[in-house]
């Protein structure tokens, strides 16, 4: 009996307020029953421990071709010939006794002071380059920020790109991982799913709505609760991602809803990549064992294919302890064997010449150890989430300069839910699923004219044709709700930048949203970019995006809730400033200070008969300022610090907003132990105190993470292994309105071992 | 006392550490030495022309003397013009000076007048390889298969990093030789 809703948030959770609501109204058949705890043990006394999440990782590019790596004994000659442009310099060589201490003095000295040329002018290293060297130079190009390919600087956003590369180093296992290890991002999760949050709001009412998920830059949130799936429910493996696109600030001029704080686009591998046969398979603590076989190849005719099934399985923690349970009752408070987690997933994609056909799909399903939603404590209650599409789409570059998109696309996502609940004569298996069919079309047409100004215009249409919601007891059969709802929505934008310039340039796009449920909504978004001088780039940057009211909040009435058909888009207004600075050719920092105010965000209103609905009701405002180093070389030492203050308050009541940390720090280094055969990655990530929904602080976290990494240890082996929380934080986050937990323990040290060989 | 077992105490420290300087020392270097360039893909495409122009053979007619021009035509507007004006307007490839020009898709004599034509991906990469067909002219495009259609040398993103597809055997038909290390660096060789 979950009324209906995965989670019913009860209590204005922005401004976080006692999360009484879960004993009344909505919930009340759970707390009349036996399955209730003992009064108070829920909201007294709670422990304050550290909080925060794991992983850290940046991006840097592994660089296979490194050439003329010689190194004849007592000269270290070969290396400056590297560093040196070849050719118009004759190779230096620095005779060198064997004394260790000039040796070491030399090393320090020689990348910090390298002769001539490499003093910090690319254009002068890009002309000396030989043609090996070349094919190791990264073209640092986001597609995310605009619909377009365009260099990192040029974007009108706040952009972090992750490669396969930090993925294997870093021994990242899920997209929450890349997340949580990326500056300004952060993840919260509550042993079912995880959720992810952008610069001081992470929501504990949603399931990451806020922040649109792309594969490939299909759309991944559904249109019934608006998820995005960054845990064990995402389509596409880790070992599948070439790189992702993660764009700090609103999308909506582009993208439309979900676009809110953030834009994540999953940029999957292609048949060229894989080359044959792949086959990979970890096993770790806590019973955890995956594998994956991946076919890939490109065909001389230019056809190139990819098909890769995965699978995995977890038996979690076999015990754990929650105190607001601890009764006889319910079994002490252990959840005995509740924390398993599986899923399997297929991708496939065929591309030839202008045409590419991808269709994926994912099942998982997790067992629920939190007695969440009033369920019957330590019972087997699992949820099972499957998503799916399929998609053709269509890239075409004409004679005349225009490049054309189109897409076609048929969507699915199924929500089912064993849970038991105690109306007080035994427990009663409910089921909660929700259905979902969608198909829709986009289109795009882009096009540079004089070399200065760029034009893009793209239009979509999605439709709903399945979106259903029920909530029945199996037996006997008692249905307390079934919702059937259609939406519509039809968008279209338009985009411009303009190279005034050589040095400055400014974009600007707008684009129109109509929802059947709602009607329109106009969102633009500006940049101005100046590069003073060469390595300086500052960016000054405003956007508005919205979420539209999903169809669980829009439409979903049963038990306890009220549908509300009048609920309007929540919106948010940006302002950004973003300095970068390249110095030399290793080190980059940046400097982004930025202001979000947000406004209508849908909550949960008890109205005065006792029964609840969703509602325009949360006012937020997030001041930030974030900074970040970052320095790389090619025989892939890599390190990135980074450091964000985040104030976020409720502005409807002055309050610091729940789940906000206010200083958040991350540190990794990934060094080359042995050559470009095995590197060592290590990351140090720093969550301050965050405030629970009873505003508890959760306490401060440091988590560490070390991964071995190696590869052509022998020919298309590749291996791994990575120790998680090394320091053993008892870490907690925490809980939201459907969980009597206010804080929920995180994993304390895992392991995982991971191994793949390419035939 | 005090003082005696502190120095004893940093012996083993020293011992090891000057045997292990030496490999710190190595690892350091290994460590910090290389490019990390992150560049617009524009410029590496220049880049890559440029090379080009050094690895390939022209046959000698295709000079007018050993110091004259050597002649990279880009047909229609692209970036990447500006980049090679702007890195490469002084250099010279195995004794010629480069010449930078702009050409026209429609223009077989501007076209045939090049050394190295450059055919972004908004051209019609088919038509212009077949309007320079036997004239010592190396096609370079960008297109998807552009060599596998008959161009000399194709531009290919491989992850982050741009690399090049070779038909030696579409640039031998225009006369002109690729050099055994062009292909070597190639991602693949392909053509009949």
């Amino acid at each position: 009996m979950n009324f209906g809703v995965r989670k019913n948030i009860a209590g204005a959770s922005i401004g976080g307020e006692l999360r009484g609501g879960r004993c009344s109204a909505s919930n009340r058949r759970v707390c009349e029953s036996e399955n209730a705890p003992p009064a108070g043990t829920g909201h007294a006394n709670r422990s304050f421990d550290k909080t925060s999440p794991i992983h850290e990782f940046s991006r840097f590019h592994p660089t296979e071709a490194q050439p003329l790596r010689v190194t004849p004994p007592g000269h270290y000659s070969a290396d400056l010939a590297v560093m040196m442009p070849p050719r118009t310099n004759p190779r230096v060589t620095v005779p060198l006794r064997r004394g260790a201490c000039s040796a070491l003095f030399t090393a320090l000295l020689i990348p910090a002071l390298p002769p001539k040329i490499e003093a910090a002018d690319p254009d002068e290293l890009l002309k000396h380059l030989s043609i090996e060297e070349l094919g190791s130079v990264k073209v640092d190009t986001v597609y995310t920020a605009s619909k377009f390919t365009e260099k990192v600087t040029d974007a009108p956003s706040s952009v972090t790109i992750v490669t396969r590369d930090e993925i294997s180093k870093f021994g990242y296992r899920t997209l929450a991982d890349i997340l949580r290890a990326t500056r300004g991002y952060d993840v919260t999760y509550d042993r079912n799913y995880a959720y992810a949050g952008v610069r001081g709001y992470t929501s504990l009412d949603d399931f990451g709505s806020r922040v649109l998920l792309l594969v490939d830059g299909h759309r991944m949130n559904d249109p019934i609760y608006d998820t995005a799936a960054i845990g064990t429910d995402e389509l596409v493996d880790v070992g599948l991602i070439e790189r992702v696109e993660i764009i700090r600030g609103p999308g909506s001029a582009v993208y439309g809803s979900n676009a809110f704080f953030g834009v994540i686009n999953v940029i999957t591998r292609n048949g060229a990549s894989v080359n044959g046969v792949e086959s990979a398979a970890t096993g770790g603590s806590q019973g955890t064992y995956s594998g994956r076989l991946t076919l890939g190849k490109r065909l001389p005719n230019g056809l190139d294919y990819l098909f890769s099934v995965s699978t995995y399985a977890s038996a979690g923690r076999s015990n754990l302890f929650y105190k607001e349970y601890n009764s006889p009752a319910t079994n002490n408070g252990v959840a005995t064997n509740q924390d398993g987690d599986r899923y399997w997933s297929v991708l496939g994609k065929v591309s030839y010449e202008d045409f590419t056909l991808q269709a994926g799909y994912v099942t998982r399903e997790k067992n629920v150890p939190t007695g969440s939603y009033g369920t019957v404590f330590n019972a087997p209650n699992t949820t099972v989430d499957s998503r799916g599409y399929i998609e053709l789409r269509y890239a075409h570059k004409l004679d005349n300069g225009w490049s054309l998109t189109g897409k076609a696309y048929y969507d699915l996502y199924d929500f089912t839910e064993a849970a038991f609940y105690n109306y007080g004569a035994g427990p009663v298996l409910n089921d909660n699923p929700a259905r979902a069919r969608w198909w829709g079309l986009e289109t795009g047409a882009s096009k540079m004219f004089w070399n200065k100004l760029r034009l893009s215009f793209g239009a979509d249409f999605r439709d709903g044709t399945v979106l259903k919601e029920s909530d029945y007891d199996v037996n006997p059969y008692t249905s307390y709700a079934n919702v059937s709802a259609k939406q519509m929505v039809i968008g279209t934008f338009a985009e411009s930048t303009w190279d005034i310039t050589k040095s400055l340039s400014l974009s600007g796009g707008v684009r129109w949203d109509h929802y059947d449920s709602f009607g329109s909504t106009v969102n633009p978004r500006g940049a101005m970019i100046w590069k003073p001088r060469e390595g300086t780039t500052l960016k000054l940057l405003y956007g508005q995006a919205f979420r539209a009211p999903n169809i669980n909040q829009l439409d979903y009435a049963g038990t306890g809730q009220l549908a509300n058909p009048a609920l309007r888009p929540e919106t948010i207004r940006t302002y950004e400033f973003e300095a970068q600075q390249q110095w030399g050719r290793h080190w980059h920092g940046t400097l982004s200070l930025y202001r979000n105010d947000i406004s209508d965000l849908i909550t949960t209103d008890m109205l005065p008969n006792g029964l609840t609905r969703y509602d325009n009701l949360g006012n937020a405002r997030v001041l930030g300022a974030e900074t970040e180093i970052e320095g790389k070389w090619d025989s892939g030492l890599a390190l990135r610090a980074s450091y964000a203050r985040q104030n976020a308050t409720d502005t409807m009541t002055g309050m610091k907003l729940v789940n906000s940390p206010q200083n958040v720090a991350k540190l990794r280094v990934s060094v080359p132990v042995w050559s470009d055969k095995i590197f060592g990655s290590v990351e140090l990530l720093y969550t301050s105190d965050r405030l629970t929904l009873t505003h508890q602080p959760t306490g401060d976290t440091w988590l560490l993470n070390a991964t071995i990494f190696s590869r052509k240890l022998a020919r298309s082996l590749e291996c791994s292994a990575s120790v998680y929380n090394i320091l053993n934080q008892k870490y907690r986050t925490p809980g939201g309105t459907e969980h009597l937990q206010d804080m929920i323990t995180q994993d304390g040290t895992t392991f995982l071992f991971k191994i793949q060989y390419r035939f | 006392m005090v003082n005696h077992s502190a120095h004893h105490s940093h012996r083993p420290w020293r011992r090891l550490l000057s045997r292990w300087k030496g490999i710190f020392a190595s690892a350091f270097f290994t460590a910090f030495a290389g490019t990390a360039l992150a560049e617009s893909e524009a410029s590496v495409k220049a880049a890559y022309l440029f090379n080009f122009a050094k690895l390939a053979e022209w046959p000698a007619a295709a000079f007018d003397g050993a110091k004259s021009p050597l002649i990279i035509g880009v047909v229609g507007r692209d970036p990447i013009t500006e980049e090679l004006m702007r890195l490469f307007t002084r250099a010279t490839a195995n004794g010629h000076p480069l010449e930078i020009r702009r050409v026209s898709a429609s223009s077989a004599r501007e076209l045939r007048a090049c050394h190295i034509v450059f055919v972004p991906q908004s051209e019609d990469a088919d038509g212009i390889i077949a309007s320079v067909q036997g004239s010592p002219v190396l096609v370079v495009g960008e297109s998807e298969g552009f060599a596998r259609r008959g161009g000399a040398l194709g531009f290919v993103k491989q992850g982050e990093t741009l690399k090049f597809e070779a038909n030696p055997k579409a640039a031998a038909r225009n006369g002109v030789t690729v050099s055994s290390k062009l292909l070597r660096v190639a991602q693949s060789v392909v053509g009949k």
